[in-house]
């Protein structure tokens, strides 16, 4: 756990060191009281000391192994993986092919891939997933969700 | 408008067909929650949030808090039926539930818990409506300065009942208040910290951070092991025997006391209710050497003690705008997001939607006893549907509910960059909830403040010469150097006995 500890802890110092830093270029005090600097500076500054102190006590203490289970097996990792890639190409292509489509491939993907479901299930929940959504958020919730940009899905409604 | 008054106003709005249906939704949704494995109340109300987006504020709140107390009992079905914990406040139950479906006695254990769930949560649900208006009454006299100092005692108890390291603790509190201070100055309208994004100006909205930190990390969690299989025991009946039914009568008389006082502290969780309880049980117990093995009491107390505690828990919420969970944070974060804030001044500014919601704890807890037993099928049904595609729908709901927040992609980015940093965290044995409950308490704490300081012409001395609030700050740094004062004794004490 040493290494992600002192990990985490060095990423904390380094938000606090730049919350400082941009806290002192906004007002600090004003006529009425305190600036928009005040409560950010102190916050960093308090978050500052302790991931110090905490990364010291990392340093001093004794040595912990990671436990059990810390890293995912190589097939939980491509699991991972598969999904977290899914779910970034969604929030790419949502606004360009609209949900319907978005939210059909992203499904597809994550239940044929990682999911290992087969195709006619992963078909067939995909498009509960996407056009049934669809159907129940916007028609009948009445959520807006995104519509496709490119001209022929447009036409037809996507 | 006094308790009974308010509180009859309250059942007239909650028994309209329009509230008894999002109480019944609520309730449907939140057992589902508490009986998926791997879904906490907490990512579970953050995922379903969307789905009320759209409704009138009152059906909001009474889905989103029937969701919230309906996740306790769908807990212990997957408990006692399957041996895998709901809810983490349901893990001790597994020690006798478990025991009691292998030999057979799985309905009664089910129909205690029900039971039990439905005596504890009523009671508290009666305990807010005594204690609502007299601490309102109180509350009311609160300045600025006395609720900024009534927010850092909050923020200490949750910090120190939220992991094992104080430290760790203090610093996810501290990174919630930091995220909190991105957006426009509330007072001066200056931007902060925004990179120049306009999605910023607002400030990072609540509800993806909270999908991200809570829904979407579990999702990341679970993905790493393989499936599970459900393996049910036998259920024979549900209804509990005559001996059952008189050896549960003093641990759900004393889970439902035990949860309703610790609910009233925020930052203790149902779990550690649910845990007092059951060793509370094994010490008051004639033959303790029953527990582990089926003892209904095993089951009775803690199930009881941990729905008193949810329904208790909103209490602070109510009446002080405090949140002492996660879970209620998010409800709180429903109330802002229409327009609403609890606390005090709810009871005197909306008081027929704040009563309509106390009633509907009431209906709420009655529904989930009806719907709970007959529904058992049912929701064995759900568990055997594999992982992959719960998970697959689980981030449609996300997805959608990221989005149609302000309809931008951008927070579907927050979702998911929350996701993997809750992901990291979870990892790395850092506590998610004081992060979640001060972002949202992070612009109360920091307009109060600037208010007390402004009012004082910037003496801050403000903060301790009042009485109130200089003893909540004395409170509030009592419970913060407490565990720092035993570490140093223990240190003292070992290095004593060395000596020696």
């Amino acid at each position: 756990m040493f290494i992600v500890n002192i990990a985490v802890g060095l990423a904390f110092l380094c938000l606090s060191i730049y919350m400082v830093i941009g806290s002192i270029s906004m007002k600090y005090y004003t006529d009425l009281g305190p600036g928009p600097g005040f409560f950010p500076f102190w916050l960093a500054a308090i978050m500052g000391v302790l991931t110090t102190l905490w990364l010291v006590r990392v340093f001093v203490g004794p040595r912990q192994p990671l436990p059990e289970g810390f890293f995912p097996s190589r097939i939980g990792a491509l699991r991972l993986a598969g999904v977290l890639f899914a779910l970034i190409a969604y929030a790419l292509v949502a606004d360009i092919l609209g949900f319907r489509i978005a939210m059909l491939l992203f499904l597809l993907f994550v239940l044929y891939g990682p999911g290992r479901q087969s195709v006619p299930m992963s078909i067939a929940i995909a498009v509960l997933g996407s056009f049934g959504a669809y159907h129940l958020f916007h028609d009948v919730l009445g959520t807006h969700l995104p519509l496709s940009n490119i001209g022929f899905l447009e036409n037809l409604g996507l | 408008m006094d308790a009974i008054a308010g509180l009859m106003t309250g059942f007239a709005g909650a028994m309209t067909p329009e509230n008894l249906y999002y109480a019944f939704i609520g309730s449907l949704l939140g057992t589902l929650v508490g009986v998926l494995p791997g879904v906490g109340s907490a990512a579970g109300m953050a995922i379903l949030i969307p789905v009320t987006f759209n409704l009138p504020a009152e059906g909001a709140i009474i889905m989103l808090s029937a969701l919230f107390y309906g996740s306790y009992y769908g807990g212990t079905i997957t408990t006692v039926l399957l041996g895998i914990p709901g809810e983490s406040a349901s893990a001790v139950t597994l020690l006798d539930g478990y025991q009691m479906a292998k030999q057979g006695r799985g309905g009664a254990a089910l129909s205690v818990a029900a039971i039990g769930s439905f005596i504890g949560g009523t009671f508290a649900a009666c305990g807010l409506v005594v204690a609502a208006p007299v601490m309102v009454q109180y509350a009311l006299k609160f300045g600025p300065t006395e609720f900024f100092s009534l927010m850092i005692v909050a923020t200490a108890l949750l910090m120190t009942f939220a992991g094992t390291s104080m430290l760790k603790s203090l610093i996810m509190g501290l990174f919630g208040f930091s995220l909190a201070t991105v957006g426009m100055d509330p007072a001066i309208g200056i931007p902060r910290f925004t990179f120049g994004r306009i999605e910023l100006m607002d400030g990072i909205s609540f509800v993806p951070v909270v999908m991200g930190l809570f829904g979407l990390s579990e999702i990341f969690e679970n993905l790493e092991n393989p499936a599970r299989k459900v393996f049910q025991t036998s259920m024979k009946s549900l209804i509990p025997s005559m001996q059952d039914t008189k050896d549960c009568i003093g641990p759900v008389a004393r889970g439902t006391v035990l949860g309703f006082l610790l609910g009233l502290i925020p930052g203790t969780t149902q779990a550690l209710a649910s845990f007092l309880s059951y060793t509370t049980e094994v010490k008051v117990s004639k033959s303790p050497e029953r527990f582990g093995h089926g003892a209904i009491e095993g089951v009775a107390g803690p199930e009881t003690a941990n729905n008193s505690h949810a329904n208790a828990a909103l209490i602070p919420l109510f009446t002080l705008g405090i949140p002492g969970s996660p879970s209620i944070a998010i409800l709180l974060g429903a109330f802002m997001m229409n327009g609403l804030a609890p606390g005090p001044l709810l009871f005197a500014t909306s008081p027929k939607l704040a009563w309509t919601v106390v009633a509907s704890f009431f209906i709420g807890n009655l529904m989930l006893l009806i719907l709970n037993l007959p529904a058992i099928p049912l929701w064995v049904m759900i568990l055997k549907i594999p992982y992959s595609i719960l998970n697959g729908l689980i981030l449609t709901f996300m997805l959608i509910g990221a989005y149609s927040l302000s309809n931008s992609a951008f927070d579907v980015g927050t979702l998911i960059a929350f996701g993997v940093l809750g992901y990291i965290f979870r990892k790395a044995e850092f506590p998610l909830a004081p992060t979640a409950l001060t972002l949202i308490l992070g612009p109360l704490l920091e307009k109060k403040m600037r208010l007390a300081l402004e009012l004082s012409g910037g003496d801050l001395s403000v903060f301790y010469a009042t009485p109130i609030s200089g003893t909540l700050l004395a409170l509030a740094a009592l419970i913060v150097l407490w565990p720092v004062y035993q570490v140093l004794a223990n240190t003292y004490r070992r290095r004593t006995a060395l000596v020696k």
